[in-house]
């Protein structure tokens, strides 16, 4: 049995345990997992953190753009607004009543009279309240009927210098008249809208002209004060759009190119004023600060940190806690499978270094497997064992209980490893001691004669039964012996003998065949005295016959003589045959035929006879019908089918039909001669030969005949072979 | 006895009522079907100026000739906003034709209009009729063509018609809410407006002629995204803007447009015909005269009419061939009146 470290080494080893490994499998469960979800949280935390801010920043970066744009819009309108509303202001101002009063007291003199300023707003301006609700025009200046400038408002206090505003085309009065116009004055854009004041005949009487620059003031005045971080600024029209005006000139100065400050500002822009009253695109760009936009990211990104921070180390704790709360299961259900190793499979168990809980969980499972593979494989050899032993008990009771001589023996010492009762009873107790030296007499080694060569295959396994008799030299009595290889309980092959005594059966079949002998010699006496007595009848016929000579009794005589001659032969080849029963029938015809060429002087030169009756034998009572038949044939055509000496073939056939008819033979004799006349009818001739044919076929054999006319004569005999009857 | 001296006097009345009453139905309904007409020719604008009523420029200023900014263009040409994405790319492909730098600025009316006052372009497009004020001597307008500006509503307004006199009352704020649709009872109309060109006759004012015909509430935006933006943006908003915009600035909300009495914009037959009443007008302009007059500018100017003919079917563009053969009237090559 394996120990314990054994199967640890072996467990370890398929495992492929390192230094690395085995040192980690040391460090508890719980430190090991606190300090993995310690760390995977931190990564987690730190990838978050990454994730979240960028994609924070981008949400927040495009939130921030949709929200320029629409307050981009709503800034335009309200710059498209107070640009328009300067033409508003003016229809207001020429509306008044004070204003077609003062011009109606005014009456300006000469051309060359000097304008006049005013810092404050005169008489036909609106008053200060009014204006500041409606738009607050750089200059407000008052034109005679002539288009001339007489008097101006200026907020600044300032002297005009242009010289379109002192003294406006026809051209640009009548652009600015319903609409602000926009325009450019010395490089600055201007704001420009002009309102007459007809008398009831419709007669100008005087003009109002607004103008003010498009300068930082203006956009203040027209959008407001922005919020910290917003900025605003008009944009020339061009691919690379630079700055015209911005609300906060120390930021964004005149001349700035828009595109370089995508790094630092999120920007767009869209054209202002596009109601074709303006002789230059302008387009207002609104930009927000990315630091600004950054600012409010962070202090988002900071609350979701600052939840991490709490749910983070929550997280680990309670991980912690619960992985203490299953590292103790584990240790319980440790403790119980080395319980159960111990007492219940009966296994020594030693106690497992501290370390890993669940490393040891594994450990103490892999080895509670070997423990029970190994119980089994100790149950279940137990279990054969037995079973074994119990077939061996009860192989040697069936083996003690028989009447024969039944022995083990090895078959290299030839050491008697069992005998049987029987055996005990005629060889003694010779159990223990050597086969060759206890069972037979006279050896002075291994017996020529023993088998065990013959028991065993090539390759040493057991070959099966062989079974020999022998006549034992201990006790001279003859045994059937059977004896075979087996395996032993100890598992040796050993040669099993089982030894039957046939003395008795053997001194039987000595009689039996003595008396065999006897009866098959008389039987071919009786055979050769019957063929004799029918030679000597033939010869007695034969004598008679030469009496007649010349007579056509004599005919008759060695009809019957080639008759009995047929018969005798049938006996002759009885008896010198093996067999005394049955006959070669193609051995039996070839012989009937030469004596039959003898009798009637025929020379096989001129009729050729073919004899087709290979491996066909037949019983005395079939032969000796079949031969007189084929006498009787071969006769009548050798007589008559070939009369002055013609040539001709006689065939003789004999075949065994018995699988494809219901007759067993089939016999056909035939010539190529002369033929039987047509309107001979063999069953009612008077030839005695043919007479003979028929009645032996339909009598004797139980068959049938039939004549044939085709080229010759053809007789087709059927029958079955008689079965032999006992005469007794 | 009174009574039957009543009936005979009644009976003697009857033929003086008889009169009375045919009258009063002769003089009446021509009274009333004439102050519909006149009310409606009061409150739409001029469809085109006269092209003989020119801006009187001083002479020092006729002296002048024209100058680029870029001084190594052959040509610098500005193109209203509505034409600028259709026609820059063909300026362009002529420019290379005929191996010419031409400078193509984005504008408006009044920026081609200022260019050529400042004689600093060779062509100005216009998507209005021209003014008084843009008839500077020299400058020769001619029509490319018109498109149809389209009453354009929220996706989910269910109107799909408006008569003529209905959008002006839209507009003009005689009817304040959305009275027998799907919308909220209380959704109130919401006009919005690009009052632009205010001095140019044509677009805008064919609805109404100027801005004191709009109502108070009228919403006024200023660039044509914001006028898609504002509309998509109010179930209750009605604008107005040409089809190829509408579809251009499709990325600022969806709108869809209306019909007027039955007839639809995006029909160049309705717009021929006039039964779909509101149109703009594109043009070109372009210097003729000694020291003005360029080749090169003319060529183009030819070559933009050629193409006019075959401007792809989203820009909804109708050339000047077509009003031609419908009647339209015309002086030289610009649009002067609509068919009688």
């Amino acid at each position: 049995m394996n120990t314990l470290h054994d199967r640890n080494s072996k467990a370890d080893t398929a495992t492929g345990t390192t230094p690395v490994r085995e040192f980690l499998n040391r460090v508890p469960l719980t430190l090991k997992m606190v300090l993995i979800t310690t760390l995977l949280g931190i990564c987690l935390w730190a990838v978050m953190e990454y994730i979240q801010s960028a994609r924070l920043k981008k949400i927040f970066y495009v939130q921030m753009f949709d929200k320029i744009s629409e307050q981009s819009m709503e800034w335009r309108i309200s710059l498209d607004q107070y640009i328009r509303f300067h033409h508003e202001t003016a229809e207001i101002i020429v509306s008044q009543k004070a204003f077609s009063d003062y011009v109606n007291s005014r009456r300006w003199s000469s051309a060359d009279e000097e304008v006049r300023y005013y810092a404050q707003p005169p008489a036909w301006l609106l008053r200060p309240s009014i204006l500041r609700s409606l738009v607050r025009p750089r200059y407000a200046t008052l034109l005679d009927a002539d288009g001339r400038v007489r008097e101006i408002y200026s907020r600044h206090d300032d002297r005009i210098s242009a010289s379109e505003l002192l003294h406006p085309s026809a051209l640009w009065l009548s652009k600015s008249r319903e609409q602000s116009f926009v325009t450019k004055i010395d490089n600055l854009h201007y704001v420009i809208t002009s309102e007459p004041l007809y008398d009831p005949h419709g007669k100008l009487q005087a003009t109002v002209m607004l103008a003010s620059p498009i300068d930082e003031e203006f956009l203040v005045s027209a959008i407001g004060i922005l919020q910290p971080g917003y900025l605003m600024a008009l944009v020339d029209h061009k691919e690379d759009p630079t700055v015209l005006i911005s609300n906060n000139h120390s930021v964004l100065p005149p001349g700035t190119h828009i595109h370089d400050l995508g790094d630092r500002f999120l920007v767009t822009g869209q054209d202002t004023y596009n109601y074709g009253a303006a002789e230059y695109m302008i387009n207002l760009v609104s930009l927000i600060s990315r630091t600004e936009a950054d600012k409010l990211t962070d202090s988002v990104i900071s609350t979701g940190r600052y939840q991490r921070n709490i749910i983070a180390p929550a997280f680990i704790l309670t991980f912690a806690a619960i992985m203490v709360y299953i590292t103790r299961r584990i240790s319980r259900l440790n403790k119980r499978m080395s319980d159960f190793s111990r007492q219940t499979l009966g296994m020594k168990t030693e106690e497992l270094p501290k370390g890993d809980k669940l490393y040891l969980l594994e450990k103490r499972f892999e080895r509670l497997k070997g423990e029970v593979a190994e119980a089994r494989e100790i149950i279940k050899k137990q279990a054969e064992e037995k079973t074994v032993k119990e077939s061996h008990e009860r192989l040697l009771t069936v083996l003690n209980g028989l009447e024969a001589i039944v022995y083990v023996a090895d078959m290299q010492t030839h050491e008697l490893l069992f005998a049987n009762n029987y055996t005990q009873k005629i060889f003694g107790d010779i159990e223990g001691r050597i086969c060759w030296q206890t069972i037979q007499s006279g050896q002075s080694g291994p017996c020529d004669f023993c088998s065990n060569e013959k028991l065993l295959t090539p390759a040493g396994e057991p070959s099966g039964v062989y079974t020999w008799e022998f006549q034992n030299t201990f006790n001279g009595r003859w045994y059937y012996i059977q004896d075979r290889a087996i395996k032993w309980i100890d598992g040796r092959i050993v040669r099993m003998e089982i030894a039957t005594d046939m003395t008795e059966r053997k001194q039987s079949e000595n009689q039996v065949k003595e008396s065999l002998y006897e009866k098959e010699v008389l039987l071919k006496e009786i055979h050769h005295r019957v063929k004799n007595n029918m030679q000597v009848i033939s010869s007695l016929l034969n004598i008679q016959s030469g009496k007649l000579k010349g007579r056509p009794e004599a005919e008759v005589f060695n009809e019957s003589r080639n008759r009995i001659t047929a018969m005798a032969l049938v006996h002759e080849k009885l008896y010198s045959s093996d067999s005394l029963a049955r006959i070669d029938l193609s051995d039996y015809i070839k012989s009937l035929v030469n004596s039959l060429f003898a009798f009637y002087g025929k020379s096989p030169r001129n009729i050729s006879v073919t004899v087709h009756a290979d491996s066909i034998f037949l019983g005395i009572d079939t032969a000796i019908p079949c031969g007189l038949i084929i006498n009787e044939l071969v006769s009548n055509s050798m007589k008559y089918a070939f009369p002055d000496d013609r040539n001709g073939e006689i065939s003789i056939r004999m075949e065994d039909i018995s699988s494809t008819a219901r007759w067993d033979y089939e016999l056909t004799v035939s010539d190529n001669g002369t033929g039987i006349p047509e309107d001979m009818d063999i069953r009612e001739t008077a030839s005695l030969g043919l007479q003979l044919v028929t009645n032996l076929t339909e009598h004797q054999l139980q068959g049938t005949v039939e004549l044939l006319r085709n080229s010759g004569t053809e007789f087709r005999i059927h029958f079955i072979e008689p079965k032999y009857k006992n005469r007794a | 006895m009174a009574e039957r001296s009543f009936i005979k006097a009644f009976k003697g009345l009857l033929p003086i009522l008889r009169i009375a009453k045919i009258t009063l139905i002769c003089l009446v309904v021509p009274l009333l079907f004439a102050s519909s007409v006149i009310s409606g020719k009061n409150v739409r604008g001029p469809a085109f100026s006269g092209p003989d009523n020119l801006m009187e420029m001083p002479a020092d200023w006729q002296e002048r000739t024209v100058k680029h900014e870029s001084a190594d263009a052959d040509l610098v040409v500005t193109l209203d906003g509505q034409m600028y994405h259709a026609w820059e790319p063909i300026i362009q492909k002529y420019a290379k034709e005929n191996s010419l730098k031409i400078v193509v600025n984005n504008g408006t009316c009044g920026v081609a209009a200022g260019g050529l006052t400042q004689k600093s372009i060779d062509m100005g497009v216009f998507c209005c009729p021209p003014d008084r004020t843009d008839r500077l001597p020299g400058v020769r307008f001619h029509t490319l063509g018109i498109a149809a500006i389209a009453l354009i509503i929220h996706p989910d307004n269910p109107h799909d018609n408006v008569t003529l006199e209905q959008a002006r009352q839209l507009f003009g704020g005689a009817q304040r809410n959305w009275s027998g649709t799907t919308l909220k009872k209380e959704t109130l109309v919401l006009p919005v407006g690009r009052l632009h060109c205010k001095l140019r006759p044509g677009h805008w004012r064919l609805l109404l002629d100027n801005k004191e015909l709009f109502s108070p509430d009228l919403f006024e935006v200023g660039a044509m995204p914001d006028m898609i933006a504002k509309v998509a943006a109010n179930p209750g908003a009605i604008g107005y803007e040409t089809l190829w915009m509408m579809r251009y600035y499709e990325d600022r909300g969806r709108t869809r447009f209306l019909k007027i009495n039955g007839y639809s914009p995006d029909d160049p037959a309705n717009v021929v015909s006039l039964k779909y009443p509101l149109y703009r007008v594109y043009s070109y302009a372009v210097w003729e005269g000694r020291n003005l007059e360029k080749p090169h500018a003319r060529k183009l100017g030819e070559y933009l009419m050629q193409q006019a003919e075959q401007l792809e079917a989203k820009y909804s563009f109708i050339p000047a061939s077509a009003l031609r053969k419908a009647g339209w009237k015309f002086r030289g090559n610009e649009l002067t009146g609509e068919p009688e």
